[in-house]
Order: C-alpha cells, then structure tokens, then sequence
C-alpha cells in the first residue's frame, strides 16, 4: 500500500478499529477513541477530505436546521459560530478542526471507499477492501450517514436533457448560472435553501413541486462580538444557550404525537408565514400543503415564499411527464425550454447503500438480512453481524432536533460495548435475533400515535416496503440517549469454543 | 377543541361548585394517573396545553380546572375541589400530583391533609409563605388591575417569562404574548391568596416522595423562594429548570422529562439531594 499516511498501520496489520466516514459520526467516534488512548484505528473516508454531507453539500445557501450551538459536539463547543444557524462552509471548517484538533488526520485514509466489509469468523477480524487496499479490524464502526446516497428523480427521458443536470448534494461549480434557465426539481429541505440564491442571478427559473412544505420562519440572527467574547471567556454561557435550545426543540415533539391542538397551533404558524410572505391567492394555494403538519419534514426559511413574487421565478405543481430535448414537459400541456436542471429530490433514506458491502456471520449481506427494512438492536447492533456498528442507521433520525445529540449517544454505547467485549476477553459480541426484534417491537410501539405513521403522506421517514417508521426515533430526543447509550451485556452473544472444539453462540453471561 | 383526543371533559360537584376536569381514563388502562393543577389565572388548557399530551402518551392524565367560590378564598377551598375531583375519578390507587405555582401550595396541602391519596408529589414553581418582595409585586398587580388592565398585560408578561426566554423573541412574539394575556374571574382573589397562603410547618408532615422544580429565572417566586419547600419536605428532591415563572410554557418538554422520571422511579435521585441536569 503506497499512500499509507504517517502513524497508521500498514493494511496487512489489523487495526483495533475501522471507522467508515468523516461526518459527524465518524469524526466524534475518532475523537473519543483518540481521547481514549487504548486502541489503534484508521478512519476510512472515500472522498479526499473530511465533512460527510457538509462536504458534500455546498450549494449556495446550504445551511442547517439546527441551531449551531446545538449542532455540534458536546465535548467540543465552538464560541466563534458566527450566526445562529450557521452556513455550510462553517460547519465544514468546523468538521476540519475538530479532525485536525482531535488529531485524527493521521488516520484518516482518503479516496477509500469501502466496496465489500466482509467478517472472517476464524480470524474474528472484519476484512474491509478500499481502492487504497484492505484493510483488517476487529471492529467495524460504520457512520456513512443516512443522507449521504444522493436519489435522482424517475423521468421519462431525463437523462438526455440536452442541457446541464445535477443532484443538488454534487453541485457542479463548473456552470455559471447567471442569466440562465434553471429548473429546480423538488421543494424539500434543500430547494427551499437553493431556490433563494439561484433565483439571485438566474434569468427564469422554475420550480417543479411534488407537494408543497411546511416552511416556518428561521429566526436567524448573527452573534455579536460582545457575545462570542462572552462565550469565549464563560463556555457555562454557551452550554446554557445550548440547553435552551435542545429543550426548545424537544417541545416540537409534542405536535408530533398527534395532538390536534398542538399540530393545529404550529400549522398555522406556518400558514401564517405563507400568508404573510405571499399576497397572491393562487399563489397561496399552490404552496399550502395538503397533509399534516409534522409528517414530512417540516422546513426552516424566511426567504424561501418571497423567491416566488419574483417575476423570473415559476412554480410549476402540475408534475413533470418527460424530458425531451431541452424542454420539460409537465402534465398540464405546458413545457419549459431549460438549460440547466438542478435535481433537490434528497436522498436514499431507507434502503442505505452501505447495506449491500457488508456480509456478515456466513457471508450474510447486511442488505439481505434488512429486504424487508432496516432494523438494529439499540440502533446500532445488527444479529449476524459480529462486532460491528452503525451509527447513523436505523431510527436515528429526528423530525424535530439535533442528529450530533445522537450520534453521541451511540458513540457512547460502542465505546461501553467495545470496553466490555475486552473486559470481558472475548473475541465478539453480537446481539441475539430475539433481542433485536424485541427492540423493534418497542420502537414500533412507540410509534403508534405519530403523525408519521398516520398524518396521511408519504415521506422518506416510513420504509414503503413494510410500513415501519424505520428512519426516526419515535421519541423525544432525551429518551433516544436513555434508552441507547446505556451498554447492558445481556442480549449479546459471543463464541466460546464447546468441547468439541467448534464454535458456539452462548450469551456472554 | 379539547386539550387532548382522548381527555373526557366531565364536572365534579363538590359543595355547591361545579368543577370541570379532563381526564385520559379508558377502560383496561392500568398506567399510573398523573393529576395536574394548574395555577393563578390558569386552567388546565392555558397552563398545560403542552404538557398534558405529552404525559398522556404515558400516563393516565386527569387535569382539574380550578374554581373560585364568592367570598374569601382559602388554600383548604382549592384542595377540597382536588380532592373531590380525585374521589370521583380515580377513588381506587394513590395518584401522582403534580401542581404549578398556586396548584403547587394546593397539592401541598392535599398531600398533608390526605396523604393516602397521594403516591407522590411535584411541586412545580411553588413557595411556602410569600416573601416582602413577592408581596410588593403583589401589590403592584393589585393596583394596575384596579387602574390599567393594558399595562398589567405588559407587567405580567415581563415577570411571568424568563428573561432569556423573552430576549430570545422578536418584538411581535412579544406583543402576542402581551395580547394573550387574560384575566379570568377570580384571578383577583387568587392573587389575593397568593399573598397570605402559608405552608410553614406543614410540610415536615408530608411523607409522600417528593420533587421540587424552580425556575432558575423566576421573577414571580425566586428560585430562592421555592427551594424553602425543598428545605421543609421530609422526601424530597430539587430540581432547577433554565426558565422563568412560566415553566410548563418555557420548557414543557424538559417539565416532562422530570415528572416522568421522578414518577417511573421516585427514589431514582435520593431524598434530599438535588437533581442534576441530563446531558445535553
């Protein structure tokens, strides 16, 4: 292997530890395991720098949700935020000084995708092939984010849109669009973001909406000097700033429980806003949603609704019948000659691609065992699946507070599990099958009642192929930690050798 | 539109009073019953409109609107509707009581004059025996809804939120807070009880495991002032929540988080310990 980075091991050496991807999740596992100081471990990324889905996502205006003191590590608060929600690129840098900080670039190998993650049960050891080579471990720790697989739009000819077309999370630089025809397929979380600052320099644009969102108004406002010099000088400032802001949004998953009180209080927030910012009643009523409220995600922008009183600024909802030539033809007769096509239609949520590279215990693909959804024991421990984990897979989402609070909180439950499994001198844990479908039966049943499972619309957060709420935590957010960052030994298993010298499952104790 | 879908609206007469309640009973439910009692000028829709759903996923939920008979109101006129509304509704096991501000004197005297009706009790904003500067406030309250009901909107507004809670809004969240203020009959002989009501020593006799929550930023009963329940409460254990006076609609979610913990395992914290916050 030739691009071996300083002070990791070679690929023919196992390594305690492989972490997949330099997100949030993987960037907070390898600053705990370097905290730590115990056990060797190389993080494998397969783009050329660090950031996950804040590399990935650098279309203009691409910011997040979540109040940046919230949206950040616990253990590495960061009193220059600029704002309160801060833009992509200081979320990037911020990502770059944590992997820098916490020293973790000298682990990092890039340009690594990992494109098979198989479990050698006879050497207890995963065995993980990159383009950069193998690589071994007896740990595998998989944090590729559930919104890192970009899903393109099903049109009928799209592909040989003679003019320019790209999915939102791969913008492509190359292109100027001052002057030019843009559509926006999609008017979800990142079109809402996209649409103000194409609109900008654009010539025409328009916008093709499925369904319309929910958008509430952002109240975003920058920090001043006077306050980050006080966060600087008191950090018990910002962690109480924080505090303020977890609990605030933890009182949106009161509307989620299907409330109509409460659903009817925050819609109309929303509807408000809508009337507010758009005069228009034709306008208007394009743009009111038809499910609801909570559903689908429910979207953060205070520019988004006065794009459209642009007069180069189009809504199209009448739905897209094909792609021919440079026009785009909608259902309702009409067409748009376009020469550039920005696909915001999000990204594969609930079948993960990362599914399909990782065979277990008798070469199981992880995509096998989830054909029917995704499933984990405490999120994170998958049967069949020896010692490995997942952070960011199933029932990690949260329609209303910060994903770094979640991640964390696995974090926390693998370093336990990690340090029992040594403790303990034994050369696997893997969750038991009854174990897990226990776990999923109690999400299930936490589920019941939410306004995913029955507000009426379809959305990334429920897996079609068996109605599930596979993707979010059904809960409030605090009881997300509670309930999975606690490690409890007993519904693992591992192999001890019988006395017939074979290998057995027998609960660890 | 009622405060939850499966709360039955249903009155209790206890003496010449009709008492509305909300209750979340359905038939089969063997969950624990939480019941709610809201405070000064409230009801149990104003005060718990947040909460209320969120225990219901949990819990039996039974929420009692508080009335004020004609004459001089007493602590023992309240508790007597509570205790009425519990003998009606949930005769069979000890109930969990929790009570905000005024509802947290009323559900102290409750657990001391019938502790067998109590498993447990949170005392939400509470106080022992008005102080001179609750009382000057008090006062102040007196004389603007005698003068300037307009002005008492803004004065009530600026002393029953936070101050983080209200820097942290816009000029029109504001003004909609102020206009949203309401004063309901009765809130005059409230605030009347407010100033005399008096639990010194009467708490020492209150067996029932206990939690007590301040508002760190509470004009209305300084945190100072709430933690003397701590201080008087044979069972108990304190708990700080980052909010002004107006708790239940500052921080609901974290409100939850307390009670529900406090009621899945009373002994969780040890008496007489104060409560940390969770990791954040």
């Amino acid at each position: 292997m030739e691009s071996t980075p300083m002070g990791h091991p070679a690929s023919d050496s196992p390594v305690d530890v492989i972490i997949v991807g330099t997100g949030f999740g993987g960037l907070g596992m390898g600053a705990k395991l370097a905290r730590e100081g115990k056990r060797s471990f190389i993080i494998l990324e397969r783009d050329e720098e660090v950031g996950g889905t804040w590399r990935d996502n650098h279309y203009p205006g691409a910011a997040c949700d979540v109040p940046s003191h919230l949206y950040s590590f616990s253990f590495r608060p960061n009193p220059e935020w600029s704002r309160m929600f801060a833009p992509q690129q200081e979320i990037l840098d911020y990502l770059r000084s944590v992997a820098r900080d916490e020293n973790l670039l000298e682990r990092m190998v890039f340009g690594a995708e990992v494109t098979g993650a198989l479990w050698d049960e006879a050497a207890a050891l995963w065995k993980v092939t990159t383009p950069k080579g193998e690589f071994a471990a007896r740990t595998l720790v998989t944090a590729v984010g559930h919104l890192s697989e970009p899903k393109l739009p099903v049109i009928d000819g799209l592909s040989d849109f003679s003019g320019h077309l790209f999915h939102s999370a791969q913008w492509n630089d190359e292109i100027d669009l001052t002057g030019k025809r843009v559509g926006i397929v999609g008017s979800g979380a990142t079109a809402i973001q996209v649409l103000p600052e194409v609109a900008k320099v654009a010539g025409e644009v328009v916008v093709f909406q499925r369904s319309a969102p929910y958008v509430t108004p952002r109240p975003d406002r920058a920090y001043t000097e006077e306050e980050k010099g006080l966060f600087r000088k008191m950090p018990e400032v910002m962690q109480e700033l924080r505090e303020e802001m977890f609990w605030s949004n933890e009182e949106r998953y009161a509307q989620r429980r299907g409330t109509p009180t409460l659903v009817s209080a925050a819609a109309q927030v929303a509807l408000d806003h809508l009337h507010r910012q758009i005069e228009d009643t034709e306008l208007r009523r394009k743009l009111t949603p038809d499910y609801t409220f909570g559903c689908k995600r429910v979207l953060k922008s205070s520019d988004y609704y006065p794009t459209f009183t642009q007069d180069h600024v189009h809504l199209e909802t009448g739905g897209i019948t094909r792609v021919e030539g440079n026009r785009v033809l909608g259902r309702d007769g009409g067409s748009h000659e376009l020469d550039v096509i920005i696909a915001c239609t999000g990204f594969e949520a609930t079948d993960l691609p990362i599914a399909y590279r990782i065979f277990g215990r008798d070469g199981q693909p992880l995509s096998e065992r989830w054909a029917n959804g995704m499933q984990a024991y405490a999120t994170t421990a998958v049967h069949g699946f020896p010692n490995l984990w997942i952070i960011n897979g199933p029932n990690t989402g949260l329609g209303h507070n910060s994903a770094v609070y979640i991640a964390e909180a696995q974090i926390d439950y693998i370093m336990a599990a990690v340090n029992f499994r040594d403790e303990a001198g034994v050369p696997a844990l893997e969750v038991s099958g009854e174990a897990e479908d226990a776990f999923m039966d109690r999400v299930d049943h936490l589920a019941q009642g939410t306004v995913w499972l029955e507000g009426g619309c379809s959305s990334w957060y429920v897996d079609h192929r068996n109605g599930r709420l596979t993707t979010l935590w059904p809960e409030p957010a605090y009881t997300f930690r509670q309930v999975n960052a606690p490690f409890d030994p007993e519904p693992y298993l591992t192999w001890s050798p019988d006395e017939a010298g074979e290998h057995i499952l027998a609960g660890v104790r | 539109m009622k405060i939850h879908p499966d709360a039955n609206e249903g009155l209790a007469h206890i003496g010449a009073l009709s008492v509305p309640f909300h209750d979340t009973l359905a038939p089969e439910d063997s969950r624990n019953t939480i019941v709610l009692i809201h405070g000064t000028g409230g009801s149990a829709k104003t005060h718990f409109r947040t909460l209320f759903p969120m225990l219901a996923a949990r819990y039996r939920v039974l929420a009692v609107d508080l009335q004020t008979p004609d004459g001089e109101l007493t602590l023992g006129a309240l508790t007597e509707q509570v205790a009425g509304v519990i003998d009606q509704q949930a005769p069979a096991r000890p109930v969990h009581v929790v009570g905000y501000s005024l509802g947290a004197l009323v559900a102290a005297d409750l657990a001391a004059s019938r502790p067998e009706s109590v498993a447990s009790l949170t005392l939400v904003a509470g106080w022992v025996r008005a102080d001179t500067q609750q009382r000057l406030r008090n006062r102040i309250w007196h004389r603007l809804f005698e003068s300037d009901q307009d002005l008492l909107r803004e004065f009530v507004t600026w002393t029953a939120y936070g101050h983080p809670f209200l820097a942290g809004r816009g000029d029109a969240d504001i003004q909609a807070l102020v206009d949203a203020r309401t004063f309901p009959e009765g809130i005059a002989e409230q605030m009347r009880l407010n100033a005399v009501a008096d639990l010194t020593g009467r708490l020492a006799g209150i067996t029932a495991p206990s939690l007590v929550i301040a508002g760190a930023h509470d004009q209305m009963v300084p945190a100072r002032q709430t933690r003397l329940l701590f201080g008087g409460l044979p069972n108990a254990r304190y708990a700080v929540i980052g909010s002004g006076h107006a708790v239940p609609h500052e921080r609901p979610a974290q409100l939850f988080q307390l009670i529900s913990g406090f009621v899945e395992d009373p002994a969780a914290t040890p008496a007489d310990e104060v409560q940390e916050p969770i990791f954040v």
